[in-house]
C-alpha cells in the first residue's frame, strides 16, 4: 500500500512537472523581447545531394526575430521556429544543446558526415548554439552541410 | 513433432525467421512473425508459461511504444506539446512498430529456447568447435537452473527461520553462487575426464537426415528467397508512407507469414492425424 501511494506520487509529480497544449495554444504564444536579431534556415546542400526529396532550399529567409537579454543563438531559433510553425528536434541541455534536424531534415540525412551548422555575421562559431550570446541585430544563419561544413565554408 | 526435425534444418529455418523478422522493418511482416511463433506456443508450451510470456511482451510493447514519442519528436501530425516538444503520431507508430519487432524476436527465441536443448545443440557445434558448444549448452542452461537453485535455498531459509529478509536474500545468493560455480568445475572436469573434445572421439546422436528434412529445407529457403525479394520497407519520418501493395510486396508478405506459419502447420498436422488414429484404434 505504502508503495503504491509512492509510486502514484512519482507520476503524479512528473505529471505536474511537465506542460501540455494542444499545437493552438503552442503556436498562439507570441515570444516578445527587446532586441531583435535577423536569423535565416537554408538547405541548398541537401536540396543538391543526390536522390534528394527536398526541393525548396529555403526554410526561413531573413526573418526578424526578437529576443531577451542573455539570450543565445538556440532561443533565437526557438522563437524563430515557433513562430512560423517549422518543427526542429534538439538533444541535450545547457551549453550542449544540439540541433538534430529542422523542418524534418535531420543529421545523416545526406551522408554520414551531414548536419546543421550555424554562422552568426558570416563567421562559424566553435560553441554549441546555447552557449553563443547575441548581440543587437545579429545576422544567423542555420546551414545545413553534407560534408562536415566544409560545403557551406565552415572549414577552409 | 515439429522438433523432432533434425537440428541443422531447424537451425536454419530459425536463422532464416530471425534474419527477416530482424531486418525488416514492415508491421504486416512483423505481425505475421508474431502469430506464428504465438501458434506455436500455445501449441507446444505450458499454458502457464505461455500467458506468463505473453504478459510480459504486452507489457513491453505498451513502454517501448510509450517512451519513443517522448524522445523522438519528428513526424507532422502533432498530438501535443510536451515542454515546448512535439508529441506526434508518427513517432507513436514508430514505437508500436519497434515494440512488435523487441517482441517478435522474444517469442521467437522462446521457441527456439524450447526446441534447442542441450543434445541438440551439441549435435550441432559438438563437431565444428566442442568447447564452443559445451559453453553454449552450460551458458542456455545457467539462469534457468540459477532461479530454481535461489528459490529452493531461500525457502529453506525461510522455513529454518532465517531473521531478516534482506540478510536471507543475500545468503541465499551467496550460497547459489557458489554453488554454481563449484557444479561448472565439476562439470568440466567430468567431461574432460570422459575424454570429451579429444581427437578422432565420435559423437553419438539419435538424429538422422531424412527427405523430410530436405523437403523441410528447401520449402523455407525458396519461402525465405520469395520474402526477400518481395521485402518492402515502411518510411515513418516526417510522414507515414505505406508502400503501395504491388504484386511483388504481396508475395512477399504471403510467404514470409508461410514461413512463420509452417511449425504450427505442422504441428496442426501431426495432431490431426493423431486424433484420428485414436478413433480408428
Amino acid at each position: 500500500m505504502k508503495k503504491l501511494i509512492l509510486l502514484s506520487l512519482i507520476i503524479l509529480s512528473v505529471f505536474c512537472s511537465c506542460s501540455i497544449k494542444t499545437p493552438e495554444e503552442y503556436y498562439k504564444e507570441k515570444e516578445k523581447g527587446k532586441y531583435t536579431a535577423t536569423i535565416s534556415i537554408n538547405c541548398e546542400t541537401a536540396v543538391k545531394y543526390k536522390n534528394s526529396k527536398r526541393k525548396k532550399s529555403e526554410i526561413l529567409n531573413n526573418y526578424k526575430v526578437s529576443y531577451n537579454k542573455g539570450d543565445t543563438v538556440f532561443t533565437a531559433l526557438k522563437n524563430a521556429c515557433k513562430a512560423n510553425k517549422i518543427q526542429f528536434e534538439y538533444t541535450g541541455a545547457g551549453d550542449s544543446v544540439y540541433i538534430e534536424g529542422i523542418d524534418y531534415l535531420y543529421e545523416f540525412d545526406c551522408g554520414k558526415h551531414s548536419g546543421w551548422e550555424y554562422s552568426v555575421n558570416g563567421v562559424f562559431p566553435s560553441v554549441g548554439c546555447n552557449a553563443y550570446k547575441l548581440k543587437n541585430g545579429d545576422v544567423i544563419k542555420w546551414l545545413y552541410t553534407c560534408d562536415l561544413g566544409k560545403d557551406i565554408g565552415a572549414v577552409k | 513433432m515439429f522438433k523432432n526435425f533434425n537440428p541443422i534444418a531447424l537451425f536454419i529455418y530459425f536463422v532464416y525467421v530471425l534474419f527477416i523478422s530482424v531486418f525488416s522493418f514492415n508491421p504486416i511482416i512483423l505481425t505475421a512473425g508474431i502469430l506464428g511463433a504465438v501458434f506455436y506456443c500455445l501449441f507446444t508450451l505450458e499454458k502457464k508459461s505461455v500467458f506468463k510470456l505473453f504478459g510480459f511482451c504486452a507489457f513491453m510493447f505498451l513502454i517501448i511504444t510509450l517512451t519513443n514519442p517522448l524522445f523522438s519528436h519528428n513526424g507532422r501530425t502533432v498530438l501535443f506539446f510536451i515542454n515546448d516538444n512535439r508529441v506526434t503520431f508518427e513517432a507513436l507508430v514508430y514505437g508500436a512498430v519497434l515494440g512488435l519487432a523487441v517482441i517478435e524476436v522474444l517469442i521467437w527465441f522462446k521457441c527456439f529456447s524450447t526446441i534447442f536443448d542441450s543434445e541438440r545443440i551439441i549435435f550441432l557445434f559438438g563437431k565444428i568447435s566442442p568447447k564452443t558448444a559445451l559453453v553454449l549448452s552450460m551458458t542456455l542452461r545457467f539462469i534457468p537452473n540459477f532461479v530454481s537453485n535461489f528459490k529452493s535455498i531461500n525457502t529453506t531459509q525461510r522455513l529454518i527461520g532465517s531473521d531478516s529478509r534482506i540478510k536471507r536474500y543475500l545468503n541465499s545468493f551467496s550460497a547459489v553462487i557458489t554453488q554454481s560455480l563449484e557444479n561448472s568445475v565439476i562439470t568440466s572436469d567430468s567431461m574432460k575426464s570422459r575424454g570429451y573434445g579429444l581427437k578422432g572421439r565420435t559423437f553419438y546422436s539419435r538424429f538422422r537426415f531424412s527427405t523430410r528434412d530436405i523437403v523441410f529445407i528447401i520449402i523455407s529457403t525458396v519461402l525465405f528467397a520469395l520474402s526477400i525479394i518481395g521485402r518492402t520497407d515502411f518510411v515513418f519520418y516526417p510522414s507515414i508512407d505505406a508502400p503501395s501493395l504491388s504484386g511483388f510486396s504481396i508475395i512477399g508478405c504471403f510467404s514470409f507469414s508461410a514461413l512463420s506459419l509452417i511449425p504450427f502447420i505442422y504441428e496442426l498436422k501431426e495432431g490431426i492425424r493423431w486424433k484420428y488414429s485414436i478413433s480408428k484404434i
